[in-house]
């Protein structure tokens, strides 16, 4: 049975790196444009 | 129906908790700072009666009552994903800091309290000033103490100390756990400093009023001189930490400076060295809108300057040609080959000390300059990207230096520990090589017997 790469448990460590650095930019960005939507209109 | 041993496709289950507690880190971090430079700022204000502190103080209050929602659910989902992903091991850390775990719930209630009503008197409390300063010290406080109850398990997973874990002074007063603890009371106030700096540049590079230009432009030098000034702390600060995890696993200190991550370090290095010149660099050109001139003061500040950058320099070379591994990144005979002027002793020392007195001596010239003030409001576009940039290069600088830490209790991955010799990262126990040895499951096999 042959999966897809993308679907092994884990990928390179370089890969993950990456992944891992992308995604806390991703959700620190976000939860700061969530915090200056709710304090626009007050 | 039962979960089972889960992992997460893709990335793995260790990269769903660095996420999140590097998330979680970023933003609590910058609360736990600013929760102590608002008061201060409100502090100033009542003193000093000038508006600009008062504006500053309530909306920096504001802003962490708002993102104190952010933080918490980071907090709390990273606490999920480690009971949900790593059960075993989380039973291990509930047995060994049940107290520790306890007191930093209650302290999130209290801060949690003391906070939103630090900000919800704010009026009521307006002829009571000094009660409502208070108010705010108390909040920060707290939150320092939850940070060093943290402390004492994030320490305990690399440096597990010699002795049982019955023997609570020394499991809490573990080795790294003071320096850690000093490391991060000082970077709270760096890293929220640099950020407070960074966003009063965007917002005056677009201000349209000369007011709101005067105040965002004392906001970046206000922000730059707790970024910088905390900054400049921390080379003695951090030796002591990487020292003290020298002497209690020299493998770990091997791996992240001298090792295959030593890549890590000279990146810290590089950010260091951006955030360094950066700030210098303002102050050269702050000092030109000086009210009294003082043409002497940056004359000599332009020197510091260029001794910065000459310190900089030192703490990049990389030690040999072994420059990252992981992704080929290697010339001539990679390890063998040694860098000049890449050693540690004295080059790295050079540096580092160098730097931090480069760093004390600018700091006083500006603050002996700023006596006399400064004409607001006039400051060049690139001055404020010179903030913005120390802004983003202490976020990269954060996310550096985490992963560092976190990576050293890997090693050379046989195998790679969640508690230092003690837990592996399948979450198994090894008592043979642990310090605490068998007493870190004290409890916990009987329960099992049962």
């Amino acid at each position: 049975m042959t999966h897809s790469a993308l679907l092994q448990p884990e990928l390179s460590g370089v890969a993950t790196f990456f992944i891992g650095f992308f995604m806390i930019l991703i959700v620190v960005g976000g939860s700061v444009l969530f915090t200056y939507w709710i304090s626009k209109d007050e | 129906m039962p979960i089972e041993d889960l992992d997460v496709p893709i990335i793995g289950k260790n990269v769903v908790i660095a996420i999140l507690v590097q998330s979680h880190i970023l933003i609590a971090t910058f609360i736990l700072g600013s929760s102590l430079i608002a008061p201060t700022a409100e502090y100033l204000g009542m003193v000093t009666k000038q508006a600009k502190y008062e504006r500053f103080a309530r909306n920096l209050a504001r802003l962490i009552v708002l993102l104190f929602a952010s933080g918490s659910v980071l907090a709390i989902t990273f606490v999920l994903a480690l009971v949900t992903l790593f059960p075993v091991f989380f039973s291990y850390l509930q047995n060994i800091f049940f107290w520790v775990f306890l007191v930093e719930a209650f302290m999130f209630l209290a801060v949690i309290i003391i906070l939103y009503a630090w900000y919800n008197t704010w009026d009521k409390l307006a002829y009571r000033k000094s009660l409502h300063v208070v108010f705010g010290f108390v909040a920060g406080g707290i939150g320092l103490f939850q940070m060093t109850m943290i402390d004492a398990v994030a320490s305990y997973m690399l440096t597990p100390s010699e002795a049982p874990v019955t023997d609570v002074a020394r499991t809490y007063l573990n080795p790294t756990f003071v320096p850690l603890n000093m490391h991060r009371f000082v970077g709270n106030f760096s890293y929220a400093g640099f950020l407070t700096a960074g966003w009063a540049a965007y917002r005056y590079l677009n201000a349209k009023q000369e007011d709101d230009r005067e105040y965002y432009d004392w906001m970046g030098h206000w922000g730059l001189l707790w970024g910088f000034g905390f900054l400049i702390m921390q080379p003695i600060i951090g030796y002591g930490y990487l020292k003290s995890i020298r002497e209690s696993a020299p493998d770990s200190f091997n791996t992240i400076m001298l090792g295959e991550k030593a890549w890590l370090f000279n990146l810290v290095m590089v950010e260091l060295a951006i955030m360094g010149i950066a700030s210098t660099a303002y102050f050269v050109h702050k000092l030109r809108f000086a009210i009294k001139p003082v043409e002497t003061l940056r004359k000599l500040s332009v020197g510091a300057l260029g001794f910065t950058a000459l310190f900089t320099v030192l703490n990049i070379i990389p030690a040999n040609a072994n420059l990252i591994p992981q992704i080929g990144l290697v010339f001539g005979q990679g390890e063998a080959t040694k860098l000049p002027l890449g050693s540690m002793y004295p080059w790295k020392y050079i540096g580092l000390i160098g730097l931090m007195l480069v760093g004390f001596f600018v700091v006083a010239l500006y603050l002996r300059a700023s006596t006399s003030g400064f004409r607001w409001g006039q400051a060049s576009r690139w001055s404020q990207f010179a903030l913005m940039t120390c802004a983003v290069t202490v976020i990269l600088t954060m996310i550096t230096m985490g992963y560092t830490r976190e990576t050293a209790r890997r090693v050379d991955n046989q195998p790679g520990h969640l508690i230092y010799n003690c837990i592996t990262l399948d979450q198994e126990f090894t008592p043979e090589t642990c310090p605490a040895g068998k007493s870190l499951t004290r409890g916990l096999e009987q329960g099992m017997d049962k």
